[in-house]
C-alpha cells in the first residue's frame, strides 16, 4: 500500500467539471444585479397585475409571476395566487411555465436542477442531448464544452479535445471555457507538460483582466515551476474592489500561496484572508492545505462554498476523524472523477486507517477507468484486493503495472505489494525477501514513512501466517511506527494486539 | 362618444392618451378613440416639469400622428391605422386646453394575449396565421420606411374575420421624422427587446438595426405563442436557472451563457411544437432560431450572413415562411 502523499506544492488549478456545476458554485449575492433586474418597471407590473385580475388565464398568470420575479415583487398576494394557479395546471417540469411553477416562492427563484443536465448526468445522455440541440443551434460553445466533458468521462479524449477546441474557437476569450480547456489539456498532457495549457491562457486577452483566468495561469505556472509574467498583475488584481470576493478568491489564494512559498508571511496572510472572504470549494481546499503550513487558521463563512469535498476531507483527516474523512473523500472522488488524487486519498483512508477494502476497491476501479496508467491507483487496488482475500485478482492488477516505467520509490512500493501477494499465497520466504528488499529500497531513498508502512504490513502478514519471525518483525514494526506518524493505523493496532496477546488474531474487514 | 374605457390591459398607447369607446352616429360601428391627455401635465405642480410633460406629450402625439399619416391610404392590411383623426372642441375647458386631439381606430375584438388564453390548448393554425399577419404588418411598415420597435402581444390586435394587425406606433422610428425616443438604446418594451440592447449605451446605429429589432420581436412573439413567454424572458429565465454569472456589462462575455439558454429554450419549443404539429417542427424552429438567436451576427438568412449582409434580412423572408407554415397548419398537415 502506498502512503498518503500530501502535496508539497498544492496550487489552485481549475477543476474539470461540467460548466453547469461550475455555475452552481456561484453564490446568489455574487452578481450585483440579477440578469433579470430592470426588465419590468412599476407601470408594466401594474398592467400585468391588472390583466391577471381581469382574466385568470395561464398566460396572464405566467406573465405576472415572471414580472414579479423581474421586479422583485414576489410577495404580492396576487402573485402568490398566480403561482398557485400555475402549479394547479401541473405543467411539464422542464417547460418554462413548469420552471416558474416549481421554482418561484415569495423568497425568490430556486428552480430544481434539470434532470438531464446536472453533474451526475449519464455522459451518453449528455452527448445525445448536445448533438440534438446542435442540429438546430450549431454555434453554441457551451454545448461543445458539454460534449468535451461527456467524452472525457467516457475516456474518449480525442473527441473531448476536438470538441473543446471547437468551444474555444467559438468563444476564445470566455473565462469558463479558457479555464476548462487549460485544465483538460493538463489532464491529457504527455509527461505532465503544461505548455499547451499555459499557451492558451497566456494568448488570451482575458488573462489581463479576468481574475479567474489570471489565477489559473499563475497557479499552473507555479505548479510546474514555470515563471509567470503575470504575478505582479495578480498581486494587484487580487485586492480589486471591482469584483465580488468569490471571483477573486482563487486569485487571492494563488497569490497567498506564492507569497508563502517566498517567505512573505505578511503578504501571504493578507492574500489568504482575502481568499477566505467568500471562497470557491477549490480555494477553500487550498486554505485547508496551507493553514498548517503557515500556522494560520482562517475564518471562513460557513455557507459559502458549495460541495467542499476536498476541504472537508483534508480537515477531517487532519483531525483524525477517519470514517467521516472517508465519506468526504468518496464524495470528492465522485465530484472529480477524472482526478486520481481523491481516489488515492479515499483508498488510503479505507485500506490503511479503516480496513474498508471494498470501499477502496470500488473507488479505485472507477478512478482507474479514467487513469488506467496510474501506478499508484493500480497498486492500491492490488493491495486492497489482496488484503480482502482476492489474491488472483490482485496479482492480475499488479501484473498490469509491469509495462510501466517506475521510479525507484514506486519500484520499492511494488516490491512490497508483491511481498503481500506472496504471503497471501503462503510463500513466506519469498514474501519476506520481497518486503525486506522494499524496506531496503525505502531506507536508501531515506523515505521513513514508506519504510514504516512496509514494515507494518510485513509484520501483519508474518503474524497472520504465524511465522517464527513474526514477533521479532512485529516488534521492529512497532518501534519504527512509533517514530513516525502511523501509530494508529489498523495494521499497527493489529500487530500490537497480536504481540500483546501472544496470538495471531484475524484481520478485520 | 360612447364611453371612456377603463384602462383595459389590451389597450395600448398609454404614453400620451386616454382610451375611449366611440360609436358612429351614421353606421353605429364602435371605434376605439385615443385622445391626447393633458391631464398628466395639469396634475404636475412644478411649472418646469409641467412644461416638459406637455412638450413630451405633444411630441409623442405628433410623432405617432406623423407615422400614421404616412401609413394612411397605403393599403396596409396588417397595420392598425386610424379611421379618422382630428380635433374636437371641449366645451367645459378653457383655451388653450379646450381642444382634444384624437385618433379613432377600428375596435379590435381581442389582443393576441387574450386569444392565447391557455397554453394547454394552442390553436396552432390561428397562432401561425397571426404570426404571418404580424410579419406582413412589419413588412408593410418597413416598406414605408417605418420601424415599429415595440412589437409585443399587447400591440397585436385581433379583428374577427380579418386576422391580426400590428398596432401602436408610439415607439416607431422614421428616419425622416426624429422622435425623442430615438436616442434610447431600447426604444420599446425591454421584456421583448433583443438581449444585446440591454448592454447598449447608445441607440441602434441605423435604420437597418431598428428594422432588425422588429424581426427579433416577431420571433419573440412566436415563443410567446407556444411557451407563454417572450424569447428574452425565456432566455433570461434559463440563465437564472443554471445560475450563470452574467457580467451584465460585457455582452460578448455573457453571450455563451445566453446562447446556451437559447438552446434550452429551443429544445422546449421543439418539444411543444412536436406535440401539436410534428411535421412543422423543422420550419418553425428554423424561423425561431433565425429571428431570435442571442448573437445578432447569427440572425437572419444564413445565405445573406455568408455574403456579409448580417442583419439585412428583409421581413419578406418570414412573411413567406410563416405563410407556408400557417397554410399547412390550416390544411391540417401537421
Amino acid at each position: 500500500m502506498n502512503k498518503y502523499e500530501e502535496q508539497s506544492n498544492r496550487q489552485i488549478i481549475p477543476r474539470w467539471l461540467s460548466w453547469r456545476a461550475v455555475c452552481q458554485q456561484v453564490p446568489p449575492d455574487a452578481s450585483s444585479q440579477s440578469p433579470l433586474a430592470g426588465l419590468v418597471d412599476d407601470v408594466h407590473f401594474a398592467r400585468t397585475r391588472a390583466r391577471w385580475e381581469n382574466e385568470r388565464t395561464q398566460v396572464n398568470a405566467a406573465d405576472l409571476a415572471l414580472s414579479a420575479l423581474l421586479s422583485g415583487r414576489l410577495g404580492d398576494t396576487e402573485v402568490g395566487d398566480a403561482i398557485e394557479y400555475l402549479r394547479s395546471l401541473d405543467p411539464d417540469p422542464e417547460s418554462t411555465i413548469g420552471l416558474l411553477a416549481a421554482g418561484l416562492t415569495v423568497a425568490g427563484f430556486s428552480p430544481p436542477p434539470s434532470a438531464i443536465l446536472d453533474q451526475s448526468t449519464d455522459p451518453r445522455a449528455l452527448i445525445a442531448r448536445a448533438r440534438r440541440v446542435l442540429d438546430s443551434h450549431e454555434r453554441d460553445p457551451l454545448l461543445y464544452l458539454d460534449l468535451a466533458y461527456a467524452h472525457s468521462l467516457l475516456m474518449q479524449n480525442v473527441q473531448a479535445e476536438r470538441n473543446l477546441k471547437i468551444a474555444l474557437s467559438l468563444a476564445p476569450e470566455h473565462p469558463l471555457i479558457l479555464r476548462s480547456a487549460a485544465r483538460f489539456l493538463l489532464h491529457i498532457a504527455e509527461d505532465n507538460d503544461p505548455d499547451q495549457s499555459l499557451r492558451i491562457l497566456r494568448r488570451s486577452g482575458a488573462v489581463r483582466h479576468d481574475p479567474g483566468v489570471l489565477a489559473a495561469e499563475i497557479a499552473i505556472s507555479e505548479a510546474f515551476s514555470r515563471r509567470s509574467k503575470n504575478r505582479k498583475l495578480g498581486r494587484s488584481l487580487a485586492f480589486s474592489k471591482n469584483f465580488h470576493p468569490f471571483f477573486l478568491s482563487e486569485l487571492a489564494g494563488t497569490i497567498g500561496t506564492l507569497e508563502a512559498r517566498h517567505g512573505s508571511r505578511r503578504y501571504a496572510r493578507q492574500a489568504l484572508e482575502a481568499s477566505a472572504v467568500c471562497p470557491t470549494e477549490n480555494s477553500l481546499a487550498q486554505l485547508e492545505w496551507i493553514s498548517p503550513r503557515v500556522g494560520i487558521e482562517f475564518e471562513v463563512p460557513g455557507d459559502c462554498a458549495t460541495e467542499p469535498f476536498e476541504a472537508r476531507t483534508r480537515f477531517l483527516f487532519r483531525n483524525q476523524e477517519y470514517a467521516q474523512a472517508l465519506s468526504a473523500a468518496v464524495a470528492w472522488a465522485e465530484y472529480q472523477p477524472l482526478s486520481s488524487r481523491p481516489a488515492l486519498t479515499a483508498s488510503h483512508l479505507a485500506s490503511v486507517w479503516l480496513d474498508k477494502y471494498e470501499t477502496a476497491i470500488r473507488v479505485l476501479r472507477t478512478a482507474l477507468m479514467y487513469s488506467p496508467d496510474s501506478f499508484a491507483l493500480r497498486n492500491n487496488l492490488a493491495f486492497a484486493l489482496a488484503s480482502s482475500g482476492q489474491v488472483d485478482e490482485a496479482t492480475a492488477e499488479l501484473d498490469k503495472t509491469e509495462r510501466l516505467d517506475l521510479d525507484p520509490s514506486d519500484e520499492a512500493v511494488r516490491l512490497a505489494t508483491r511481498g503481500l501477494l506472496a504471503f497471501r499465497t503462503h510463500n513466506h520466504e519469498e514474501g519476506r525477501r520481497l518486503y525486506e528488499e522494499a524496506e531496503n529500497g525505502f531506507r536508501s531513498l531515506r523515505d521513513r514513512d514508506r519504510n514504516a508502512l512496509a514494515k507494518a504490513f510485513h509484520a501483519r502478514e508474518e503474524l497472520l501466517e504465524g511465522t517464527p519471525e513474526s514477533s521479532r518483525i512485529g516488534l521492529d514494526a512497532l518501534e519504527v511506527a512509533r517514530a513516525t506518524g502511523i501509530g494508529r493505523i489498523k495494521a499497527i493496532e493489529f500487530v500490537e494486539k497480536a504481540i500483546g496477546e501472544g496470538g495471531t488474531p484475524q484481520a478485520e474487514e | 362618444m360612447q364611453d371612456q374605457l377603463p384602462r383595459h390591459p389590451e389597450h395600448t398607447g398609454g404614453r400620451f392618451s386616454i382610451p375611449y369607446a366611440v360609436r358612429s352616429t351614421e353606421t353605429g360601428d364602435i371605434g376605439f378613440l385615443k385622445a391626447l391627455n393633458f391631464r398628466a401635465a395639469a396634475d404636475e405642480e412644478d411649472p418646469d416639469a409641467r412644461l416638459l410633460i406637455l412638450e413630451s406629450l405633444i411630441s409623442a402625439y405628433r410623432h405617432e400622428r406623423g407615422l400614421l399619416e404616412k401609413c394612411h391610404g397605403q393599403h396596409m392590411k396588417r397595420v392598425a391605422t386610424p379611421l379618422v383623426s382630428g380635433t374636437i372642441k371641449i366645451a367645459i375647458a378653457t383655451p388653450p386646453l379646450d381642444s382634444a386631439y384624437y385618433f379613432i381606430f377600428p375596435m379590435a375584438d381581442a389582443g393576441m394575449r387574450s386569444r392565447a388564453l391557455d397554453l394547454m390548448v394552442i390553436d396552432i393554425a390561428w397562432a401561425l396565421r397571426s404570426l404571418h399577419h404580424v410579419a406582413t404588418g412589419i413588412h408593410e411598415l418597413h416598406q414605408r420606411g417605418i420601424a415599429h420597435q415595440d412589437i409585443k402581444p399587447s400591440n397585436v390586435l385581433h379583428f374577427e374575420g380579418q386576422g391580426v394587425k400590428v398596432a401602436d406606433l408610439g415607439h416607431g422610428h422614421d428616419p425622416d421624422s426624429p422622435a425623442s425616443h430615438d436616442s434610447r438604446p431600447i426604444p420599446g418594451d425591454r421584456r421583448h427587446a433583443p438581449l444585446e440592447l440591454g448592454y447598449a449605451t447608445a441607440p441602434p446605429i441605423d435604420f437597418e438595426a431598428r428594422k432588425a429589432i422588429d424581426l427579433y420581436c416577431l420571433g419573440s412573439l412566436l415563443f410567446f405563442q407556444f411557451l407563454g413567454v417572450s424569447a428574452t424572458q425565456g432566455i433570461l429565465l434559463h440563465v437564472v436557472r443554471v445560475n450563470a454569472p452574467l457580467t451584465r456589462s460585457n455582452f460578448q462575455a455573457d453571450l455563451p451563457f445566453l446562447q446556451s439558454a437559447f438552446g434550452d429554450l429551443l429544445e422546449e419549443l421543439e418539444r411543444t411544437v412536436r406535440s401539436y404539429a410534428p411535421a412543422l417542427v423543422r420550419l418553425i424552429l428554423l424561423v425561431a432560431r433565425e429571428l431570435c438567436h442571442p448573437d445578432p451576427e447569427q440572425r437572419g438568412d444564413p445565405k445573406r450572413r455568408r455574403l456579409g449582409s448580417v442583419g439585412r434580412t428583409p421581413a419578406m423572408r418570414y412573411v413567406s415562411k410563416l405563410n407556408a407554415v400557417a397554410s399547412r397548419a390550416e390544411l391540417g398537415m401537421l
